[in-house]
């Protein structure tokens, strides 16, 4: 079993359909993103276009919302953002936030009132870390040292995607000072890896190999970056290849099961138990 | 016998026992940095003691032996008095050399600029943090090694990046070899260091060297410990060996390991 925590949504899949795609490749759980409100169609124009892509997930998961599981996508540029966080929340009942720093830095005060707003409910979030492929300069804003900022939201387990591709080095040592910061207690330790591709296969496992003899193997996720989660075949490309990648590190049973599974259960707040022991 | 490039004091050490606990573990000399004059490396909060105090303190830990004991005044550029510390810690009171950690400054900023240029003035060997930097905060982004490509503006320094600057040990070991190959052309010396004390993780400290030794050579690099418990032998003795044995696992010969520990520091320091 897996949980994949990065699947883009357009808005308009069945969750019935996407529960059946999971259930063919054995996923417990998928974390499913609302369509990013700057890009959305149907927001367009509107003074609130953050209520329109949050309705929109926010029915695409209520089919099952324990394993589908939705995360608002935020963007603090517009005006309506820590208001969004609220409505997801508190009306929407939704999980998390995603945010990609569109042309902003992750220290930027826009950001900022949205993860203090995001702090106030102890939600995960997970950012878009590393090359950003948009059409201009966009990948200097998504270097993971600006992630340090996190630090002053002590409430928000957040998980840099992609190991921050090309950065990699750099996300895990930022995830090593957030375990500092924690004083090196595993329930303090906010900070997660996601490790959904990006990094070209050769040095994503170099990666995979550095990081888990760094970090260990408890803040590492899974996931897929799929954009069409209702097709079983596009939910197991990644999932088989990241395992393959994982044996060639080495990795036990044990290991992938918490890299699969268990990881993103305790960054998602889920799990049954927090591990006291490293 | 080797030289210890990164030694760290909390201000109230005795001198001889620190050099007794040198004897013991067999090096030759180590460079004691004074305390941060605004900031506590005990509790990690704010500690304003101000640069005279903690100038002050280390000229008296290293009164009993300067040659062994080589005192590296630290210096903060954002307090006013900074650019008068440099004279006071290597005019007055005849320290070795400045160690500087980019605190919410680049630095390329004037205030550093002002110090270097002070410092510049003595011909004094510096030492900058580079690399992550696990202080409170969003501090990390100012202590990437391309920062320090100003230091070309000040070629009578002689300057070390610590931590090989992990996570960004490529970019420390482009920046170093970007110097060893234009300041030549210059008629200057090549005067960027690479201080190997760790801070990467083993697997990434390995390929870091391998990397670095193939790319800019030996010569330029040089062996600290990090360590903030100078009277105790015990606090040298595993970075001695570790480094060593990393350094071996990196390919490098017994003779290139013996001036990483310790003649590349000599031409460092000047000495």
């Amino acid at each position: 079993m897996a949980i994949d925590v990065h699947i883009h949504t357009r808005g308009t899949e069945d969750g019935n359909k996407i529960l059946k795609a999971m259930d063919e490749v054995g996923l417990k759980r998928v974390v499913l993103f609302a369509v990013p409100p700057h890009r959305s169609e149907e927001a367009k124009g509107e003074k609130q276009p953050h209520k329109i892509i949050l309705d929109q997930i926010a029915k695409l998961v209520k089919v099952d919302p324990e394993r589908l599981i939705g995360f608002a996508w935020i963007e603090p540029t517009l005006e309506d953002a820590v208001d969004a966080v609220k409505y997801a929340f508190e009306e929407k009942g939704l999980c998390g936030v995603k945010m990609i720093p569109n042309h902003w830095y992750p220290a930027d005060e826009g950001p900022q009132a949205c993860y203090a707003k995001i702090n106030e409910y102890g939600k995960p979030m997970l950012f878009h870390t590393g090359i950003l492929w948009g059409r201009s300069d966009t990948s200097q804003h998504c270097r993971p040292a600006f992630f340090e900022i996190m630090l002053h939201y002590p409430k928000i387990r957040f998980a840099m995607a992609h190991l921050s591709w090309p950065w990699t080095d750099e996300c895990f040592a930022v995830c090593g000072k957030f375990r500092a910061a924690g004083n090196y207690k595993p329930e303090n330790w906010r900070s997660y890896a996601d490790m959904t591709s990006g990094a070209p296969r050769i040095w994503k496992t170099d990666a995979m190999r550095k990081g888990l003899a760094y970090m260990g193997d408890r803040q590492f996720v899974y996931g897929s970056d799929c954009f069409n989660a209702e097709d079983p075949e596009a939910l197991k490309h990644n999932l088989t290849e990241d395992r393959e990648i994982l044996a060639e590190c080495g990795c036990s049973k044990e290991t992938m099961d918490r890299i699969l599974v268990e990881n993103a259960e305790r960054w998602l707040g889920i799990a049954q138990s927090v591990e006291t022991k490293e | 016998m080797p030289i210890d490039v990164h030694v760290h004091c909390k201000g109230g050490e005795d001198g001889t026992k620190v050099l007794k606990a040198m004897d013991a573990v067999g090096l030759e000399r180590i460079v004691l940095m004074s305390r941060p004059a605004y900031y506590s490396l005990v509790t990690e909060e704010p500690d304003p003691v101000g640069h005279r105090v903690a100038i002050d303190e280390l000229a008296k830990i290293v009164a009993p032996d300067p040659s062994r004991l080589v005192g590296f005044a630290w210096i903060e550029p954002t307090l006013p008095d900074a650019v008068e510390m440099v004279d006071y810690a290597l005019g007055e009171k005849q320290l070795s050399g400045v160690k500087m950690l980019p605190n919410q400054w680049y630095p390329d900023d004037e205030r550093a600029q002002a110090v270097y240029r002070q410092v510049e003035r003595y011909r004094k060997p510096m030492l900058f943090h580079s690399g992550i930097l696990w202080t409170w905060g969003n501090t990390s982004k100012y202590c990437r090694p391309a920062g320090f490509e100003i230091m070309m503006e000040y070629p009578g320094i002689r300057f070390a990046l610590a931590h090989i600057a992990w996570p960004w040990t490529d970019e420390c070991i482009a920046v170093c070899q970007k110097l060893q190959w234009t300041q030549p052309k210059r008629g200057h010396e090549w005067t960027c260091y690479i201080d190997i004390t760790t801070g990467a993780p083993r697997l990434h400290k390995v390929n870091a060297l391998r990397t670095a030794l193939a790319l800019v050579g030996d010569s330029h690099l040089i062996y600290g410990s990090d360590n903030a418990d100078p009277e105790d032998p015990d606090a040298y003795r595993h970075t001695l060996a570790e480094d060593r044995a990393i350094l071996r696992e990196a390919g490098a010969s017994p003779e290139v390991i013996e001036r990483i520990f310790s003649k590349n520091a000599l031409q460092w320091l000047g000495l």
